[in-house]
Order: C-alpha cells, then structure tokens, then sequence
C-alpha cells in the first residue's frame, strides 16, 4: 500500500483501518485513504474491485445490505461516523450520493427535487420552489423542464435523470458528493455539464467519485485511488498517477485500458 | 420425421387452444353466473314495487296477510357492517403490510407471513363460530349490553376476515417497489418512515387501493359468518350494539324455505342480482379511480 502524501489542508474525510464484509466475502481491505475540500478524488479500479462500496460506506447505505459487517472506521471531519449518537439521516443529507443507474421517485418532476426539502424539514413553499428552481438551473435542466414541472418524471431520459437526481442531491447542500460511476451511458454534454460542475463544486465539497472512465478519471480529478480486490493499491495526485504510476498493478491497469 | 413434426405442431395446436379456453372461461363464468342469477330473478323485476324494494324496512316475505320486500335494513346492515369492518381492517391491514415488508427482520417476516396466510385458510364458518361463542359474550361483558350479536361482532369478524387478505396484496405492492426507490430515499437522508410515507406509498398506491378494494368486495359478500354473528334482526342500526341482518344472510338463510319458483324465491335471486351489482360498481370505481391516478 502506498504510503500517503501529506497534504497542507485538513482531511474532511478519513478512512482508517477500514474493512467490509458481505456475509463471509470480504469486499473492501484495510483502507487508509482521506479525502479533502477543494480536490476531486477519482476512485478507479476494475468492477467489483470496492470502489462502490467505498462510496456507499461514506453515507452509511449498505446498512440496509443483510450481512454487512466493517472494522475500523470513517472520520467525517474528525467524526465517527459509525458513532450511535449520530443521526444517519442527517448524515445522508451532508453526505450526498448519486447512484447508478440514477433513481426517480414517484411523482412528478418537481416533487422529485421538492421531496428531498420536505423529507429535510423545509416547510416554505416558496422557499422550496426557488431551492428546485436554483437546483435544475446548477444542472443545466431548468430551462428544459420548466414547462413541464408537473409531468411525471418517470418519462424522462437516462441523462435528465442523472441531472434530475444530482439537482436533487444539491439542494440539500451537502458538504461531501459521492458519485457512483456518473458518465456511465451518458450524452456527451452532460458528462462535459457534469464535469464543469464538479470543478466548480470542489472548492466548498469534498468530491469522490468512482468511474469505469479511465480518461474521465483523468480528465476531471485532482487525485486518483487505484483499488484492486477491495484493497487500495495507490493513491496519488491523478497526473503523477497516470504518468509515473509506483506500482506494477496500477501501471498494467492504466496502460491497458488508457 | 415428418410425422413427429406433425404431432408437435398438433401438441402446439392443442395446448394453445387450451390455454385460450382457460383464459376465455373465466369471463364465460362471470356471464354465466349473471345469466343464471338473472334467469330465476327476472320474472319478479317488472312486477317488483321498486318504491318499497328500497325505501321499505318491511321484511315480510311469507306474511299471511301482505308479503312486503323492503331491503332498507337489510342493505343499511350490510352497509353498516362492512364500513365498520373496513374501518377496522384497512389501518391494521396496510399497517401489517408496511411492517412486514420494510421494518421487519427477514427472518421474523417468514414467520408472520405463514401465519398471516393461515388466517386467510380458516373456514368462514368458524369465524361466525368464533363471533358466536367468544366474540358474544365478551361483548356482553366489556360493554354490558343485553346482546353481543350485533354490527360490532360482525364488524370484528369480517375485519379479522378480510385482514390477511389486504396484508398479503399490500405487501405484494409494497415488495414491487423497486429498491432503487428505497435507496434514493434513504440516500437523501430520508427516515424509514418517511421513505414509507412520501415513497413507497405513492409508488405501490395502485396496488394498495387493490388491496382495499378486495378487502371490501370480502367483507361485502361474506355470508356465514355475518349470518352467525350479526343476530338476524331486521332492522336499521342506530349504534353498533344493534343487531342487523345482511343482504347475503338473508339470502342464505331463506333460500332453503323458500318454494322454488314462489315470489319469495325469486326477490332473493333479485337480492343476488343487486349484489352483483353492487360489487361490479365497487370494481368498476376502483379501476377508474386506478386509471385516473395513473393519467395523472
């Protein structure tokens, strides 16, 4: 395992020692990893390898998955977040995720942004419209779906429903932004918008994303985690990940598939 | 070789045309049954006073002096029962059903899912004798009343019936929720309720209004166990301790006296036919009001 560079600003988010069990198949290994405010951390690494695990640990989603069992833990700003006074729900709104494939909820495509509010607490109506509106307008929707805010959002295309569920993600304003595989099937002018917005986002979030897309990795990231067999193999800033890999495996993985 | 072709297109043949035949026969029974009902009831239908069939609480189909058919108490008893049961059964029923399907542990779930199922299996002849021997004199006791065959005692019983029944569906569409649902909800910080209350009720509501509605169309057309526990008294209740009869009670209780092919005979049959209609048009609004929320 490589050892981590030291970085000037503090870590938002820190993997300590951490380790996943699905009933008696290991999937992730004794991770150190950190992620901070201000960089894009891309989590490469062939499929089944724990980058989506890694992710989902972050927000606690694989609570639910029967059978889950961890060791060690997961700082969120010097935080457990393991820790039973925590309030997961609270947990989920700080830290976001946008899955794959990317759900909508029933109801229309207003109500699919406005529920994330409701569920939140938020009680003004007039608040929520200008936090939907605000939200469809970051992820470039708006001007597509404005007439239509009270069809169902069910017939919308693959793409609109990324932007829907990341609009519904980001009105909660989040602090962390997990993104499971975002790109995958995708126009190209969303992964280009999705992009853009990310680079725009880093400043104030923390931003993990997992991807299939070697050149998106390289392309839209500050750093690169290179993870095989649920172990993290290297960690490093994504140019020097790509050029001057340390290690033999990520050096096989980026050549053959870059 | 050509001959074993012909068999298997024969085999095709015939399966196919079974399988039609079964798939027809289901609407050739319900015409069926209409036609027969129809067939014993319709010579009375123009000769029925209709003025007194449903305002009239005067049951009296073999009085000496004037037979007299008003249905009013029957169709209020079986109105007051199957609103009391409802009210009992459609919030433990869907509450059940959310339980099982999404707070329950896995194991837990299996065992209350054949329970539940056991319930659905009881004759309903056991559940009047139920409502005959245990519900009665509890009733009598709790609430010291002179009689515990009343609309409480068959609301209870046609609740208890019609329980298992809307679990069972609800939790069928609450389970064809697809999880996607459940994670992007929770991933939004939602609580388990709230993914249960904004997500998966919206989501399944098709399923569960279906569910309500054969709880209804249960509790409506039961027979024996409404006949057993409700005391057979034709009359409109004023409060649930009354004593009612039911429009099927009646049926059931007087087709067998009744002289084939006598007036009393056939305004029986006409009651069949105005439960038949009845819940045709409970289906009916059902698949309306399940189109209109899906057009919306």
């Amino acid at each position: 395992m490589a050892e981590e560079p030291a970085n000037p600003s503090a870590p938002a988010v820190v993997f300590c020692g951490f380790s996943v069990w699905f009933g008696e198949k290991q999937a992730l290994q004794d991770i150190q990893l950190s992620a901070c405010r201000g960089q894009r951390l891309a989590l490469i690494g062939a499929a089944g390898s724990g980058k989506s695990t890694l992710l989902r640990s972050l927000n606690r989603s694989n609570d639910m998955i029967p059978g889950y069992r961890y060791q060690g833990s997961i700082l969120l700003d010097d935080r457990d977040i393991h820790d039973p006074r925590i309030d997961v729900a609270a947990l989920r709104r700080r830290v976001g995720l946008v899955g794959t494939p990317a759900a909508v909820l029933p109801g229309s495509i207003f109500d699919n942004v406005a529920l994330a509010l409701k569920m939140a607490g938020e009680q003004s109506k007039q608040r929520i419209f200008e936090k939907v509106q605000n939200g469809l307008m970051k992820v470039q929707i708006w001007d597509r779906v404005k007439d239509r805010l009270q069809e169902s959002a069910a017939g919308l295309t693959t793409s609109m429903i990324l932007q829907l569920s990341l609009a519904r993600t980001l009105v909660l304003e989040p602090e962390v932004l997990l993104l499971d595989e975002p790109g995958a099937g995708l126009d190209h002018q969303v992964v280009t918008m999705l992009e853009d917005l990310l680079e725009d986002l880093k400043e104030t979030h923390t931003i993990l994303m997992a991807t299939n897309d070697l050149k998106q990795a390289a392309r839209a990231s500050d750093r690169t985690a290179f993870f095989q067999c649920g172990s993290l193999v290297e960690c490093g800033p994504t140019r020097l990940l790509f050029t001057r890999p340390q290690s033999e495996m990520t050096c096989n993985f980026i050549t053959e598939r870059f | 070789m050509s001959g074993r072709r012909k068999t298997a297109v024969l085999t095709e043949k015939t399966m196919e045309a079974l399988i039609r035949l079964c798939g027809v026969s289901a609407v050739v029974f319900v015409f069926g049954i209409f036609f027969f009902v129809f067939r014993e009831g319709y010579d009375l239908l123009p000769r029925l006073d209709y003025r007194e069939f449903f305002t009239s609480i005067e049951w009296y189909p073999t009085s000496q002096n004037r037979v007299r058919y008003g249905i009013l108490a029957l169709l209020a008893g079986t109105f007051s029962v199957t609103v009391l049961a409802m009210l009992l059964a459609v919030p433990f029923g869907l509450g059940a059903a959310i339980y099982v399907s999404e707070f329950c542990p896995p194991k837990r779930r299996e065992t209350l899912k054949v329970i539940i199922e056991l319930l659905a299996a009881i004759p309903s002849v056991v559940w009047g004798f139920i409502g005959l021997t245990v519900m009665n004199p509890l009733i009598i006791y709790l609430f010291r009343v002179p009689i515990g065959l009343n609309v409480l005692n068959g609301g209870i019983i046609l609740a208890l019936m019609s329980v298992p029944i809307i679990v069972s569906i609800a939790e069928d569409a609450l389970k064809a929720v697809p999880d996607t649902y459940r994670e992007a909800a929770l991933a939004l910080g939602a609580t388990r309720w709230q993914t249960v209350y904004r997500v998966l009720l919206p989501a399944a509501r098709n399923g569960l209004l279906a569910a309500v509605l054969l709880g209804v169309g249960r509790a409506i057309g039961e027979t024996m166990a409404v006949l057993m526990a409700t005391g057979h008294a034709v009359h409109i209740p004023t409060s649930v301790f009354d004593s009612v009869r039911t429009l099927t009670a009646t049926v059931a209780a007087e087709m067998g006296e009744a002289p084939v092919h006598s007036d009393h005979y056939k305004v029986l049959f006409v009651i069949g036919i105005l439960l038949f209609t009845l819940t045709f048009l409970v289906n009916l609004i059902a698949d309306l009001t399940v189109r209109g929320i899906r057009n919306k």
